[in-house]
């Protein structure tokens, strides 16, 4: 067990950002810390690493209990915040060197951690830079550089992506796994969840500072009633006749036309034949047809009653 | 008026700084108010050094000479411990220190000159001279007098000496103009105004302008249907209110503080000529606004233009003590011109020209008018359309 | 561990342009603008010999009397007067135009006329000359009068330059009240070393920088990790302080005294004063940094005018009548102790103020210390 929770409560006047979070990250895997804004993650984090004081619960890391000074299990643990902190007044291999010789002493060793960890985020070109020149996503990159050089066993990344492009972020994610498969536990905390999806082998979907289901990926698609999504783009509008007989099909767990577009949500596959079907019945037109397995946000939807994510602007 | 209103808005973020420079300035205003002034008239008045005296004699003879020097200086009561004279000497509390040791009135009677007074003075400063030729000349005419008329008591010898000190030579002043009483407090509180009202304005047109200027408020207010002719003026509105406050808020302070001896024309010019070193800071906030990047550098220009021309143009220290050049350099400033224009009024007599007051008010106007320049210039320069 | 901290920490001070103009050059442009405004002040109060017309008459011609009172007064090394002998329209054109302090005339019946055009202390001398003529010729008058036969010992007597007074010296320089302008901008450089003091504090309390969230997360002792980065900061200030005086002593000329090693001692408490209060700031306000910088601006403004900044004597009425506000105000301290270093012969006060600057390090020290020991934050 790389880290452990129990009963973690956090107030923060009269908001309960953490009410009795209960985590476990095994040795090895990439978890997801999956959320919307505002769902405790940070805080949560925050609370691991000891940075924050907490109500109540008690925190494991490596096995032993963390606390401020609880230095041998730091040296092992990496973090990538949410936001960039490196020094504005140090270069691209100044900012890694001086981070990582908070952990390692030997000279020698740093020159070659360094090399390494510029080849890693592939910064190698910039190491001169002063980040007020590094473009964003760089930045992102050397962010993530100070935190990794010392080869940590345990890795937390908190929404390394926010305002990344997608290269980048690619790039980032990649990254990660390639840490994963050098031997680092990584906790990734995201409220993208296609990322999550991505890279996590095991998840942990939290709300208002509970866990509302965390397993595999599969597990957690499994937990829920919806087997398949199938959205059908009909020529002209879908009346309720046809509406009604799409509901009459077994397995069907809910139909509805929106702006002519006919969304259903069925509770096994194979459901697309008889629901086409019932549409040619029905001489409706349609176009084009997809049909998709359910993603977290389904699972998260429906198990909040709430979009993971706002709607995007 | 949304501009208009923003701009106190932010104004009102940074009142702790602005009232700091406020109560500095009222602070310092109060304490010279209250402070006695020297003051010059159409009559000869003697320059009156300030002198300490201790006296450990307890001859008659001391007594006297104390009571003939301290009519000639000014007595300033200090206590007597090496620390608090010396402070007192460095600071020009006192100019000169006597001290009369024990059995001086005996040995100058007995002319064995064996006790002497003690002086302690600023070096060969002008003080030194005066004082010690007051005291000379008593002591002069008393050796004359112990000398030459045998058995002539102590008292008979002061009575004598008292009587030929009634005579003096004949002093008649040129031209003798009929000076106005010259109001220490009220020209350094306009002078000292001079240095709040740069610090007070510049800092507030500076941050104001400061929030406006950032790269993505302007595009945002220049992207909106806001006229931009709308809103500068709301800006310049803003800046105009505000430092006319200032400026009525100072005058109306200077006002109760001189409640007595006023002389309206005299207040009239120096509140004129405080408005136009007002506008001159409102420019030079303008100028400055728009050629500096961060609210740290603000506070740097403030300091180093408010407290350097300050001390250049002779706001804290007296004009007449500065040196040709300092004073050269210092007129191509705007506060070199209002300090001149606060000196000539404060010495304006009642049927003396004000021309050249009204000509360094000119020549700030000229400033304010030069800075505006300056600003719109810079403000063009580095304006959107021109970004490459 | 310490040297990779404090180098670090070096290097950044180093390169923010924005704390080092503050802390380093702003005061020494101001010093520079001091020095242009007073390179004319000491020189003001010296005596020089006063330039008097003096009408030459026919009574002056032949009053020898007037001539040997004028000549004895205008000769020696503490010659009062610099005569120049005219006729009576020269000397009113002289005055007139301000190239003599005042004319002097002695008419046919002995009595003296003075000329002046304004009242200062050289018309105050050149009258108080012309007085002690006409009131020793009626001494002499007086005498003659009661005892004849004593009237010509008078001049002997006159001639008596018998030395009433000694001076006693005072203070181990000359009292140059403009130092202490000088020495109230070193105490506001000091002052100035708050930028450094906030710097450090908000690079090691994860509840105020990201940085510091992440420096936090290393195995260092955070104690270690503020030692090293207070260290730097005291040596940034220390040497920007010390830049000062150097600059003021060699490029402007303001006298500091002749105990080098105090002056440097005194430029390291000053420095130290300044970033440590600097950290009291940064570590009780949870503020934005602007918000901080403003209140240190604001607080050094206040401090530096106390310990007369604008106003020298500002200082010493403070010291005299509110004795314990110059104590508790660590600008007039340092002001106050370069001043004692200046000009006490003893060291007594000097150290007065070292002990009590002293004391002000420790306590925000240990504020700052109380502060910082706590580890955990209720919100970052």
């Amino acid at each position: 067990m790389v880290v452990k929770t129990e009963n973690l409560v956090k107030r923060y006047g009269n908001v309960l950002a953490l009410d009795h979070l209960n985590l476990e990250v095994n040795e090895g895997e990439v978890f997801g810390f999956l959320g919307p804004n505002g769902s405790g993650k940070t805080t949560a984090i925050n609370c691991i690493l000891s940075l924050l004081k907490f109500d109540k619960g008690k925190i494991e890391v490596f096995g032993k209990p963390m606390s401020p000074d609880a230095y041998s299990i730091k040296r092992d643990i990496g973090i990538i915040m949410q936001d960039v902190a490196v020094f504005d007044e140090l270069t691209v291999e100044q900012n890694i060197d001086y981070f990582s010789g908070l952990y390692i002493r030997e000279k020698e060793r740093r020159a070659e951690l360094l090399e390494e960890a510029l080849e890693f985020v592939g910064l190698s070109g910039f190491r001169k830079y002063y980040p007020k020149k590094l473009s964003g996503g760089l930045l992102r990159r050397l962010n993530i550089a100070c935190g990794i050089a010392h080869k940590p066993k345990l890795i937390i990344f908190d929404e390394p992506t926010v305002g990344v492009d997608p290269q980048s972020r690619n790039n980032i994610l990649e990254g990660i796994l390639k840490l994963n498969r050098q031997g680092a536990t990584v906790i990734y905390t995201s409220h993208y969840m296609e990322e999550v999806e991505q890279i996590c082998s095991r998840i942990a979907i939290l709300d208002k500072g509970r866990i509302v289901a965390s397993g595999t990926k599969e597990s957690l698609k499994a937990m829920i009633k919806t087997g398949e999504k199938i959205t059908v783009e009909c020529y002209g509008t879908c009346c309720d006749d046809a509406l009604s007989s799409v509901k009459g099909l077994s397995g069907i767990i809910s139909a509805y036309c929106e702006d002519e577009i006919l969304h259903i949500k069925a509770g096994r596959s194979n459901c697309l034949a008889g629901v086409l079907e019932r549409l040619n019945k029905s001489s409706i037109a349609y176009g084009r047809i997809y049909c998709e397995l359910p993603t977290l946000n389904d699972v998260f939807l429906e198990i909040t009653g709430k979009h993971l994510r706002d709607k995007e602007a | 008026m949304q501009v208009f209103k923003l701009y106190f808005r932010i104004l009102s973020k940074h009142t702790a700084v602005i009232s700091v420079y406020l109560s500095i300035f009222f602070g310092l205003s109060l304490m010279f108010t209250l402070l006695p002034s020297a003051s010059s008239a159409s009559v000869f008045i003697p320059e009156k050094t300030r002198i300490a005296v201790f006296n450990e004699d307890e001859g008659a003879f001391a007594k006297a000479l104390i009571a003939h020097i301290s009519e000639r200086t000014a007595p300033v009561q200090i206590s007597d411990t090496k620390e608090s004279i010396e402070d007192a000497l460095f600071f020009r509390d006192v100019e000169y220190i006597l001290r009369i040791p024990r059995g001086f009135s005996e040995s100058f009677l007995k002319k064995d000159n064996k006790v002497q007074l003690e002086k302690s003075a600023v070096p060969l400063s002008a003080s030194e001279v005066h004082v010690d030729f007051l005291l000379n000349r008593y002591l002069r005419f008393a050796s004359i007098y112990h000398g030459l008329l045998a058995d002539i008591s102590s008292e008979q010898a002061a009575a004598y000496i008292e009587e030929d000190f009634k005579v003096e030579a004949k002093t008649t002043i040129l031209d003798s103009m009929l000076l106005v009483e010259k109001s220490g407090s009220r020209s350094f509180f306009f002078l000292y105004y001079s240095y709040s009202v740069m610090a007070i304005i510049l800092l507030s047109v500076t941050t104001g302008m400061l929030a406006l200027e950032n790269r993505n408020i302007k595009m945002r207010n220049l992207a909106s249907p806001l006229r931009t002719v709308s809103l500068n003026l709301q800006v310049v509105l803003g800046n105009l209110v505000f430092a006319v406050a200032v400026w009525a808020l100072s005058c109306g302070l200077g006002l109760i503080l001189e409640k007595g001896g006023m002389n309206g024309r005299i207040n009239m010019l120096l509140m004129a000529n405080a408005l136009c070193y007002t506008f001159v800071c409102l420019g030079l906030g303008f100028f400055v606004g728009h050629a500096i990047k961060s609210q740290n550098a603000i506070h740097g220009a403030v300091n180093v233009v408010s407290l350097g021309m300050s001390f250049i143009s002779g706001v804290f220290v007296p004009k007449e003590l500065l040196g040709e050049t300092i004073k050269r350099i210092a007129s191509f400033t705007p506060t070199y011109w209002y300090v001149e224009a606060v000196n000539s009024i404060s010495t304006l007599t009642n049927n003396s020209s004000t021309l050249d007051i009204l000509n360094s008010m000119l020549i700030q106007l000229g400033f304010a008018a030069a800075f505006l320049a300056l600003g719109l210039a810079v403000a063009r320069h580095k304006s959107l359309a021109n970004e490459a | 561990m310490f040297w990779h901290l404090f180098s670090y920490r070096l290097r950044c001070i180093l390169r923010d342009k924005q704390t080092l103009f503050w802390s380093a050059a702003f005061p020494i442009v101001l010093a520079a603008l001091f020095g242009l405004a007073f390179s004319n002040l000491d020189s003001n109060e010296l005596f020089t010999q006063i330039p008097v017309a003096v009408v030459d008459n026919d009574a002056y011609r032949q009053s020898n009397a007037f001539k040997s009172a004028l000549y004895s007064a205008a000769s020696g090394k503490d010659a009062l007067f610099n005569p120049i002998l005219c006729t009576k329209d020269e000397a009113v054109a002289l005055v007139e135009e301000g190239s003599v302090a005042g004319s002097i005339s002695i008419g046919a019946d002995g009595e003296v006329n003075i000329l002046v055009k304004e009242t200062g202390i050289s018309q105050t001398i050149l009258k108080a000359f012309g007085d002690s003529f006409v009131q020793l010729s009626r001494a002499f008058k007086t005498i003659a009068e009661t005892e004849a036969q004593a009237a010509h010992k008078f001049a002997s007597l006159l001639a008596n330059e018998a030395a009433y007074i000694k001076e006693t010296k005072l203070g181990a320089e000359y009292p140059n009240k403009s130092v202490i302008y000088f020495f109230a901008l070193i105490s506001m450089a000091c002052l100035y070393g708050s930028f450094h003091g906030v710097n450090a504090v908000s690079s090691v309390q994860a509840n105020q920088s990201h940085v510091a969230a992440r420096c936090n997360m290393a195995p260092v002792h955070k104690l270690l990790l503020f030692g090293a980065q207070l260290s730097a900061a005291l040596l940034v200030q220390f040497i920007s302080c010390l830049l000062l005086i150097v600059f003021m002593k060699f490029v402007i000329g303001v006298q500091f005294g002749p105990r080098l090693f105090l002056i440097i001692f005194t430029c390291a408490i000053g420095a130290s004063m300044g970033v440590m209060l600097g950290a009291l700031v940064g570590a009780l306000l949870k503020q934005r940094l602007n918000l901080k910088i403003g209140i240190i601006i604001s607080l050094s403004m206040v401090l530096t005018s106390l310990a007369g900044l604008q106003y020298p004597n500002l200082k010493y009425i403070i010291h005299k009548s509110l004795p314990l506000l110059s104590y508790v105000n660590p600008a007039a301290l340092v002001t106050d102790a370069f001043y004692a270093l200046y000009y006490y012969e003893g060291l007594e006060r000097y150290f007065i103020n070292i002990g009590l600057l002293l004391g002000f390090c420790a306590v925000f020290l240990f504020v700052v210390y109380g502060v910082m020991r706590r580890q955990k934050y209720a919100s970052l």
